[in-house]
């Protein structure tokens, strides 16, 4: 897959190459003072864990650490939760340059202009038909994940999309 | 779209919930035939405030109860139900 | 307004004009002493322009060329450019002379509805009556090239949305953002000001035009959002508005992108409604002739657009402001003929200064204008006595109407009154607050006060404070007070009604209304459809309060009693295009891609979609049919070996010390016996007891299950598997998660599949096994199940290693003589085998007991369904029932065809799938659903295709034509 063509140096949208993904659940107890509240991210494990639901949480690791990563998850998880890996079931954009959030108004339902979405702040929803996590890594960049089957078509519509922007 | 206020993410539009069913349609496996049938079944539909299951699909894949008025859309309660809460 | 030192060239009918930045194609057309800009709807009558805003009824026009022509615009709506090619409506051959006309002198046969009136009588006529209505029907003429623009959506969120920048929306805006409220500003000009572009005044000592500048400015400091060009459509639930933006006037070629206009949806916290009045026309004889025009709208001409619309003008009104336009327009240096005011009194001082310069009558209604493509007199009566004057402008004013559209989509209410003859905004409902004119308020420093009250209170309704409260706006104006309306709807005695026109745009006059009302069309509801009243493209904006008052009148109600017919988005007309926004042709829907689909791709198969995915129908060689290739293929992998993409089927980890409980509530066959390393077939049920899908189980760890499903069942599952977790049984320690794009899966299946799977380094399971393994460094999971029928295994590999397996899987293919296959080929070979399919045969209104599941149910019961199965309903053993057919001749059985058993009778059945023998004989073999299909086995049927044009005669047989006895997958 490739780059979106960076035609607007005010956003530029970057597909990342494969990552070590796992997800954790935790079904009672509670969580550990590590992981993140839902709504959520922190840097960890030199890649980020994201708190995806209330008591769900996703680990994107460099691809080497996968099993390195996993079992540090289900030391987190003990008996009273789950590790599932999925690696390959999501693919992130990196998004950068100072409009990144206006490019995720574009057939979009979330706030994402609002300043309260600051970095370290996490939403799921929907883009495009694509189901997407946002992930604010500073005021200039963020992460969006989605699935991978959804990826192409989300890519042609932002660059036509930074085609459009004046 | 309602805007509909997930007590974990907030407020947020229809565009990521799910409508799923009126809260006194849940069939549980255990049920009887008759309790089966009924909550299947029968429905009340009033012109007023009732209870319903919403899912939010597209956010925190949680579920709500939310009292909404059916005509005016008015929603007047949300609360988290679920597993884990 | 106007920037003379630069001109544009347009063209309206094929003739060039020249016009300046700023005007409207109305302006400048009225510049260029053009009067004469369109032809009604029915009766072809010579229309000019009334208004100067978007409630225009007449002035429409044709604008833009192929994919980019736009009809049914508003001259008035419309900012010209360079190049802009408008043409009138309507009309042929010409404007000037329209063979249309000629209904005028039919006009008696042809009053409102009398279509409805061409039923009664023989059909035969009806059909010619109709052919030449449908082609007399409708204004302008729809495009005839494809869109040629772009179209974008935005999501939009403010706290306080003030629609309209008149003197009341800026004061709004600028109160609630020095609270500190985010503020979007929507105005559907081409520049803020409203009514304070068209009226002078001062404002806390500057000019309106400077006022109007700083306001942007200083609102554009505190953050707010500006947009202009851009209408409120709709106000729907929850306080989310549709605005529309135009980013180029109609027919306008579009900038980088091709951008035309974006639709934003906005979610606010209040509403600022500051959307002003609609003046009203009055009824008279001929009141629709060029040169009849609204008396603000005459004064926008003057001030804004520097035209003078008429250099002798007639003054009709009941109400104060129109006195304004008298002495605004003398200042021009146009002559004022008379002030014809329907009111017994009017000496407020803006009266009394036009009465010392004009000749002035009050008790004075009009009667008729003259004149026919531009008016040149109007006789009225004063006072009893009937007069006559000449002029070439007539300017009305009938009152004003608040315009409560957005209030009303709110779910507002309406209040009454009287004296302006007017509905306003009553009680709300959502968070709108409607300020200025729209809330009836009248007099600039009145409008201003109401607009800072109306957004400081939006704002700290939400909890916004300002510092220091900011004072509205202090105006300085000639005449700053109310209109003093005095609203009377009958008309003058003397008036022709059947040239008083309510509705312009739809030619319907007055004497429709009271025709509509003899033959019994009384409600308002029925009023409207009957007549048309209020159905053109202006929605009624200057018409609909004047028809229910002479429909109350006749009635011998009030107006409100009458009441109003509901209002709709949007409030001008919209592009379906802007509505569509990108997804159109192959955007329509997302093409969801394997991460084989590159590769795919480039054998360039033939596409089956399959949700919003696209799976390969096979693999054609040159010349090749489809058919031929289905067939190939299948006979390959009964015969060597094959490989398919099955990427799209569901999968779903399921893990935790209550996995297999959970699975049992998912599942309704046995759960809990399986045992590590191995898989079962399985089914799950909808809560009526209908099975909704099937797929099979895996156990992968003592607490760690693999369940797969149809691709549609990828995207149905996981709301069923929440529904457990959650609802259903919310107490269990387990956790889930859909692997579908994790893993992508390859199937080989076929006698040498087994030595496919070891030459890649790979032991094959047994049948319902499963392995891990590793393929060039990279971890696979192979499960060894059949869904053809043959020896068969599901290799897994993480997504973004399955092109690396694809190739190795193909070399290893290849060179035992097999081939890739598609899904022509996977539904040949599964019908063969008897295999039940989502979407054919589980067709959600099938039991297990209907499809033959029966004896692989959990005695136990547990899992969803399992109660309603208990009804006698779903035991009646004439229900549908899956069965086999075999054509008798051979001949291949139509799918989808009906089971009769004799020419015409009711079907017992139908045909789900329909395939071929594979054992060479290419006989046609199908699944069906028949009425107590198993206990008919041996009879023959007729499958009836009408729709094909064939009949062909089947012999019910058993399900499965192929190794029966399964010996096939087991080695």
């Amino acid at each position: 897959m490739n780059d979106v063509a960076a035609l607007n140096p005010e956003v530029t949208v970057t597909a990342c190459a494969p990552e070590a993904l796992l997800r954790l659940d935790l079904w009672t107890g509670p969580a550990d003072g590590v992981l993140p509240n839902a709504g959520h991210a922190l840097d960890a494990f030199q890649g980020r864990i994201i708190g995806i639901e209330p008591a769900a949480w996703l680990l994107r690791a460099p691809m080497p650490q996968e099993s390195e990563a996993g079992t540090w998850l289900a030391g987190l998880a003990g008996d009273h939760g789950a590790v599932i890996v999925l690696t390959g079931g999501l693919v992130r954009f990196r998004l950068e340059g100072a409009r990144w959030r206006e490019l995720l108004t574009i057939n979009a339902v979330f706030d994402v202009e609002n300043p309260a979405f600051a970095p370290g702040s996490v939403a799921a929803t929907i883009l495009n038909h694509a189901a997407i996590w946002i992930d604010v890594v500073t005021d200039a960049a963020a992460d969006v994940y989605c699935l991978p089957s959804y990826s192409e078509h989300l890519a042609t519509g932002w660059r036509h999309a930074i085609s459009r922007m004046d | 779209m309602f805007l509909i206020a997930c007590p974990h993410c907030g407020p947020r539009s229809q565009a990521e919930f799910v409508y799923e069913r009126a809260e006194e349609a849940v069939a549980y496996p255990d049920g009887t035939p008759q309790e089966t049938l009924a909550a299947l079944y029968t429905r009340a539909n009033p012109r007023d405030f009732a209870w319903e299951l919403w899912r939010h699909a597209y956010g925190c894949r949680g579920w709500i109860r939310m009292r909404r008025h059916r005509t005016t859309h008015e929603i007047a309660e949300i609360e988290a139900v679920g597993a884990r809460l | 307004m106007i920037d003379r030192d630069r001109g544009i060239a347009f063209t309206f009918d094929g003739r060039t004009y020249e016009g300046y930045p700023g005007d409207t194609l109305a302006s400048a057309l009225l510049a260029q002493g053009v009067h004469l800009m369109g032809r009604s709807f029915k009766y072809h009558r010579p229309r000019g322009v009334m208004a100067a805003g978007v409630e225009e009824p007449n002035a429409l026009v044709g604008v833009g060329t192929g994919g980019r022509f736009e009809p049914n615009t508003r001259a008035t709506d419309l900012f010209i450019y360079e190049g802009l090619k408008a043409v009138s409506q309507n009309r042929w051959p010409s404007l000037g002379l329209d063979i249309g006309a000629a209904n005028s002198l039919i006009a008696r046969f042809i009053p409102a509805g009398f279509y409805y009136k061409t039923f009664i009588g023989p059909p035969w006529l009806w059909k010619i009556y109709e052919h030449v209505i449908r082609q007399a029907a409708g204004l302008g003429a729809a495009p005839n090239a494809a869109e040629a623009d772009a179209f974008e959506h935005r999501a939009a969120f403010c706290d306080v949305l003030v629609v309209g920048s008149g003197p009341a929306g800026l004061a709004a805006a600028l109160a609630a953002s020095e609270a500190g409220a985010r503020v979007i500003l929507a105005e559907q000009d081409i520049r803020l000001g409203g009514a304070l572009l068209r009226d002078p005044a001062t404002l806390d000592g500057l000019s309106a035009l400077d006022w109007i500048a700083e306001a942007e400015a200083r609102l554009k400091t505190l953050g707010a959002r500006i947009l202009t060009r851009t209408t409120a459509m709709g106000y729907y639930d929850h306080n989310q508005l549709t605005l529309i933006e135009r980013r180029v006037e109609a027919g306008q070629t579009p900038g980088p992108g091709g951008l035309a206009q974006r639709l934003w949806r906005v979610r606010a916290g209040k509403v600022v409604i500051a959307a002003g009045a609609s003046e009203r026309p009055v009824l008279f004889s001929n009141n629709d002739r060029p040169g009849v025009m609204l008396a603000q709208a005459a004064r926008s001409y003057r001030r804004r657009f520097g035209v003078l619309p008429g250099r002798r003008a007639i003054i009709a009104t009941n109400n104060d402001d129109a006195y304004r336009t008298a002495l605004d327009l003398a200042e021009a240096g146009a002559e004022i003929v008379a002030i014809l005011d329907s009111r017994p009194l009017a000496d407020s001082p803006i009266c009394q200064a036009a009465r010392a310069k004009f000749r002035a009558h009050l008790d004075a209604r009009l009667v008729a204008a003259l004149g026919s493509k531009r008016v040149n007199g109007a006789t009225a009566v004063v006072a009893g006595r009937t007069i006559s004057v000449e002029g070439d402008l007539i300017a009305v004013s009938g009152g004003f109407t608040p315009l409560v559209h957005l209030h009303m989509q709110a779910g507002g209410a309406l209040d009454w009154n009287d004296a302006g003859g007017a509905f306003t905004p009553g009680a709300g409902r959502q968070g709108q607050i409607s300020a200025g004119a729209a809330a009836r308020r009248e007099g600039l420093s009145e409008v201003l006060a109401d607009g800072a009250r109306a957004g400081g209170e939006a704002a700290s309704a939400l909890g916004f404070r300002s510092g220091t409260a900011r004072e509205a706006p202090i105006a300085a104006t000639a005449f700053d007070a109310p209109h003093h309306t005095l609203a009377r709807f009958e008309t003058a005695p003397g008036v022709n009604l059947k040239t008083a026109f309510v509705d312009t745009q739809n030619d319907v006059t007055a004497a429709d209304i009271d025709l509509a009302w003899r033959e019994g069309y009384r409600s308002v509801e029925h009023l409207k459809r009957y007549t048309t009243l209020g159905m053109a493209t202006d929605q009624g904006k200057s018409s609909n309060i004047l028809g229910l008052a002479r429909l109350a009148a006749a009635e011998g109600r009030t107006v409100p009693e009458v009441g109003l017919t509901t209002f709709r988005p949007p409030f001008t007309p919209v592009t379906l295009g802007a509505l569509a926004g990108e997804a159109t042709g192959a955007d329509m829907a997302p093409l969801r891609r394997t991460p084989l689909f590159s590769v795919h791709a480039a054998l360039s198969p033939p596409w089956q979609p399959v949700g919003y995915w696209q799976r390969p129908r096979a693999y054609p060689r040159p010349g090749e049919s489809l058919a031929a290739a289905g067939l190939r293929e299948a006979l390959c992998v009964r015969q060597s070996v094959g490989m398919t993409d099955i990427s799209t089927l569901g999968k779903f980890e399921i893990v935790g010390p209550d996995a297999a409980a959970f699975l049992a509530r998912i599942c309704a066959t046995p759960v809990a016996k399986l045992a590590v390393g191995r898989g079962r077939y399985t089914f799950m049920l909808r809560e009526d007891g209908m099975v909704v899908d099937d797929g099979t189980l895996w156990r992968l760890d003592e607490h760690r299950y693999l369940l797969t499903s149809s691709t549609g069942g990828a995207d149905r599952m996981p709301a069923l598997l929440s529904y457990v977790r959650h609802i259903l049984d919310p107490g269990l320690k387990v956790a889930f998660a859909s692997v579908q794009e994790r893993w992508g899966a390859v199937a080989v299946a076929g006698p040498g599949a087994a030595a496919v799977v070891r030459s890649l380094g790979l032991e094959p399971p047994a049948h319902m096994g499963l392995t891990r393994g590793s393929v060039d460094a990279g971890q696979v999971l192979v499960l060894a199940a059949s869904y053809s029928g043959e020896r068969a295994f599901e290799i897994y590999a993480p997504a973004h290693e399955l092109t690396d397996l694809w190739r190795r899987l193909d070399t290893a293919i290849t060179s035992e003589g097999g081939t890739t296959y598609g899904l022509e080929a996977l539904e040949l070979l599964r019908i063969e085998k008897g295999h039940i399919e989502t979407g054919a045969e589980i067709d959600g209104r099938r039991t297990p007991g209907d499809l033959d599941l029966q004896r692989m149910l959990r005695g136990k019961g547990g899992y969803v369904g399992a109660p309603a199965l208990a009804r006698p309903a779903l035991t009646d053993p004439q229900r549908l029932r899956f069965v086999g057919l075999e054509a008798v001749s051979g001949a291949p059985i139509p799918e989808g065809a009906m089971l009769l058993t004799k020419a015409a009778g009711r079907p017992h059945g139908h045909v789900t799938s329909a395939g071929l023998r594979l054992d060479g004989s290419g006989a046609g073999i199908a699944l069906s659903l028949l009425k107590a299909g198993p206990e008919r086995l041996g009879e023959t049927l007729i499958a009836a295709s009408p729709s094909r044009g064939r009949n062909v005669l089947v012999r019910v047989v058993s399900p499965v034509f192929h190794d029966p006895e399964g010996t096939r997958y087991r080695e």
